[in-house]
């Protein structure tokens, strides 16, 4: 009796666990051939532009949907989806004039209504944009952001016609043309959104504009895109692209090399075994990598400590270390950027830090209170931490104790109170120098370094507003000066870069260093 | 056995609550918040966001909030992937990790129920220790080291199966032996010593002074009633497989459910990590009363008792 109820309970159990493993089967796809196969890494957290925040997410927006301007090859902004654009003589006033031809992928026209909701909507508090602070130079944005002020009217932005835009700025910006082409501010159909809610990213629900649109989307596994009909432009030259959410470097690399994957991002361990053959592609990509001080906090309180530190780091020694393509940097605008001057920052002269430590009244490190260096817990920054701290006793004979914390963790104590030294990085959101130097003015939350200057401030104010570029450049410079040299609340320490393997199948993969894949001019071979 | 089966539904809701009571506030506890980010947010848009999602209400009015939801299958939104919902996250990945786990579970029962008989029926022998030392091995590899072995061995040199992804059959063999062997070593230990208990017992010994084949004993007498202890595992081994595994699927790009129970952490995603863990919750304790009821019911004396 036992043994025979027993038989059954195993036969049932089997059965279904057979069926388990049935629902799980899918089909295989077979058609290498016509399709780029990508890996995204992650998995997007959100295909909403008014929304997204994060460079997974941009990979596939910036392929599905356009915006008022693109940029050319050398970061400048040029026009996209408005032909040109009019600009009053105060620099505060900007008329974008739509193409005609532009249409969504269900063949309504994209309107200068569109870009008006969408707008609005990035900055109505309700919804929540993390990226609302992009639009915060148009007039009436920040307090209708911030409640202040509750008219959606009073925002700076009107369509004067179905193709023509208007936006008023309450500050000359004359990086605005660059600020267009970020996905935040792409148009939106209200429709569409009101229609679907929160899942109107779905692919059976989503109008875009751009050169492909989506296709499928496995949450957490895979997204296609195809080509778009109803592109203005010239059709994309690919069939397909499937982007793989592969988390694991490790796993990514295998699958390239069983060509299961076209293109793959390459973990710094592996990039010695890969650099010498010929699918290998490195770039410098806009992302600066730092080691800030609170200056509130001793001895970090005296810039002749700061700049003791920043004159005794070897940067030509942090490259070798992490692999990972790195370029060793003294200076703050990063290359590819307009600005960008590497003779700015404090060099490497070990005699120059020990005098000026001395000079403090630490003589040969001694006196130094107890100093700690705190990082996010990763393997490249505790490499870089390790070779900091020992240079840092070799160089100043300086001990300093380093502790690391858990991403989160360590964010929320930056925030709430920034230990003496901290490591961590910015990369780019739009290729303009603003974007670098007006996270150290005062009013800048992301400055936790405490650090205030004035001269400062009103240097990167200038630089808003100046359009000769040469004038420009000599703004910025002198801003770098104060920033690296004379104060140094921040010591950079390398620009970071984009190393991968691309099949050679695959032609004209887009290496920029905003990383941006922009695939609409990528072909196969053969195709 | 019908009282068994009333006492643990009653006592479900109870668990749940305690379960999700405990997570709620431990969560609160660990420092850094949702929107903590390399680029920090500037005041009036982290105040934005925060009351989009309520999280300037007093915690105890959060709670409060959160569990007349989730009695209403409502799981909240994600604060990580922004326009899902929690229930949509795990409506989409639990099938998957479902599945994977299921074929993990046969993996892990047959080599289980093979190695634990060959080293209980030939005790003492070579074939005993050789199938011990392969147990103690399974048990003591972690999953990545084996993962990445398999991998190695089988997808980028021998190319007999894809190294990852989840497009068919094919791709599930790499993932649930990963997954399954290690089980496998523990049942192989349980069943081998039940095998060790049994064959003392009288029945046994009637069964061969009739002289019967040891093997027809050993397969009708001995080893029935040696797999007791294993139906008693089943339920917590049947939740962890089922609710997925964060390295297997990390390493083989699985879309299963058992990423989120390490990202929700590490993103501080409140909700998600609320409904991951109640649905593990409810699967485990689901399956432990689905394993006392066949526990009970192939063995009328546990029912009786």
């Amino acid at each position: 009796m036992i043994r025979r109820r027993g038989r059954i309970v195993v036969r049932v159990y089997f059965s279904f666990m057979a069926c388990m493993v049935l629902i799980g089967c899918g089909g295989v796809p077979d058609d290498r051939a016509s399709t780029l196969r990508i890996n995204l890494g992650n998995e997007p957290p959100t295909l909403d532009w008014s929304l997204a925040t994060d460079s997974t997410s941009f990979v596939v927006i910036m392929n599905i949907m356009e915006g008022l301007a693109e940029f050319d090859e050398g970061l400048n902004p040029r026009p996209n989806m408005a032909r040109k654009w009019d600009v009053s003589p105060d620099g505060k006033r900007y008329v974008f004039h739509l193409r005609p031809d532009a249409v969504w992928t269900d063949g309504r026209p994209v309107t200068a209504d569109d870009y008006v909701y969408a707008w609005r909507r990035l900055l109505d508090p309700k919804t929540g944009s993390e990226y609302a602070y992009f639009l915060f130079d148009v007039e009436g944005a920040e307090d209708f952001n911030a409640g202040k002020n509750k008219d959606p009217e009073s925002v700076g932005i009107r369509a004067l016609s179905s193709t023509r835009l208007e936006v008023r700025l309450r500050k000359p910006v004359v990086f605005f043309p660059s600020l267009v082409t970020f996905p935040a501010t792409f148009p939106l159909r209200r429709d569409v959104v009101e229609k679907h809610g929160d899942r109107w990213t779905e692919p059976e629900n989503i109008v875009t504009n751009g050169p492909f649109s989506l296709g499928r989307w496995e949450h957490e596994y895979k997204i296609e895109i195809v080509p778009n009909p109803r592109y203005f432009g010239p059709r994309p030259k690919l069939d397909r692209v499937r982007m793989f959410m592969v988390r694991d470097g490790a796993t990514s690399l295998t699958l390239y090399e069983t060509g299961d994957l076209d293109v793959t991002g390459l973990m710094p361990v592996a990039i010695p075994a890969y650099r010498n053959r010929p699918d290998f592609a490195n770039n410098p990509v806009l992302r600066g990598n730092y080691v800030a001080f609170n200056v509130t906090k001793p001895p970090f309180t005296d810039p002749r400590v700061r700049r003791a530190f920043g004159h005794a780091i070897d940067r030509t020694q942090i490259p070798p270390i992490l692999q990972g393509g790195e370029i060793a940097t003294t200076s703050w605008i990063p290359i590819g950027m307009f600005g960008h001057e590497p003779s700015i920052g404090l060099r490497f002269d070990p005699d120059r830090a020990r005098a000026l430590l001395a000079e403090a009244g630490f003589p040969d490190g001694q006196n130094l209170p107890p100093v700690t260096m705190v990082y996010a817990t990763d393997p490249t920054s505790r490499l870089l931490a390790e070779n900091i701290q020992a240079q840092w006793k070799k160089n100043l004979n300086a001990a300093v104790a380093i502790d690391n914390l858990e991403w989160k963790v360590f964010l929320s104590r930056l925030n709430a109170d920034a230990p003496q030294i901290y490591r961590l990085g910015w990369g780019a959101d739009y290729p303009d120098p603003d974007n670098f130097m007006a996270l150290w003015t005062s009013t800048s939350g992301n400055n936790r370094t405490r650090w205030k200057n004035e001269a400062y401030d009103r240097l990167v104010a200038r630089g808003t507003e100046e359009a000769d570029p040469k004038r420009r450049k000599a703004i910025y410079d002198e801003a770098q000066r104060v920033l690296l040299e004379r104060e140094a609340p921040i010591v950079p320490v390398y620009f970071s870069a984009s190393n991968r393997l691309i099949h050679p199948r695959v032609r004209g993969f887009p290496a920029n260093p905003l990383d941006l894949w922009i695939l609409k001019p990528v072909s196969l071979e053969g195709r | 056995m019908r009282r068994l089966l009333v006492g643990r539904l009653l006592a479900a809701p109870l668990v749940l609550l305690a379960v999700s009571t405990l997570t709620f506030f431990l969560m609160r506890a660990v420092p850094g918040g949702p929107f903590d980010a390399e680029k920090p947010l500037p005041p009036a848009i982290k105040a934005n966001i925060e009351a989009k999602y309520r999280l300037n209400d007093p915690f105890w009015l959060q709670y409060v909030s959160y569990v007349g939801g989730a009695l209403r299958g409502d799981l909240g939104p994600s604060y990580k992937y922004v326009n899902r919902s929690v229930t949509d996250i795990i409506r989409a990945a639990l099938p998957v990790s479902a599945a994977l786990g299921a074929l993990a579970l046969l993996v892990s029962l047959i080599l289980g129920l093979i190695f634990g008989t060959l080293a209980g029926a030939f005790s003492g022998t070579w074939v005993d220790r050789t199938a011990l030392f392969l147990a103690t091995l399974g048990i003591a590899l972690p999953g990545f080291l084996l993962g990445a072995v398999v991998i190695l061995v089988f997808a980028h040199n021998l190319r007999i199966f894809p190294p990852a992804l989840w497009e068919g059959a094919r791709y599930m063999i790499l993932p649930a032996v990963t997954l399954g062997i290690g089980p496998a070593a523990y049942l192989a230990r349980l069943v081998r010593s039940g095998i060790l208990e049994t064959m003392h017992q009288d029945f046994v010994r009637t069964a061969k002074a009739k002289g019967l084949h040891p093997v027809r004993v050993m397969l009708f007498h001995v080893l029935g009633n040696a797999l007791t202890p294993v139906l008693s595992v089943l339920g917590p081994l049947t939740a962890a497989f089922v609710t997925g595994s964060f390295v297997v699927e990390y390493l083989f790009s699985i879309p299963g459910m058992g990423k989120y129970f390490v990202d929700s952490v590490a993103n501080r995603d409140y909700p998600l990590i609320m409904g991951v863990t109640l649905v593990y919750g409810a699967i485990l304790y689901a399956a432990n009363v689905v394993v006392d009821i066949l526990y009970a019911w192939a063995d009328p004396r546990v029912g009786r008792e």
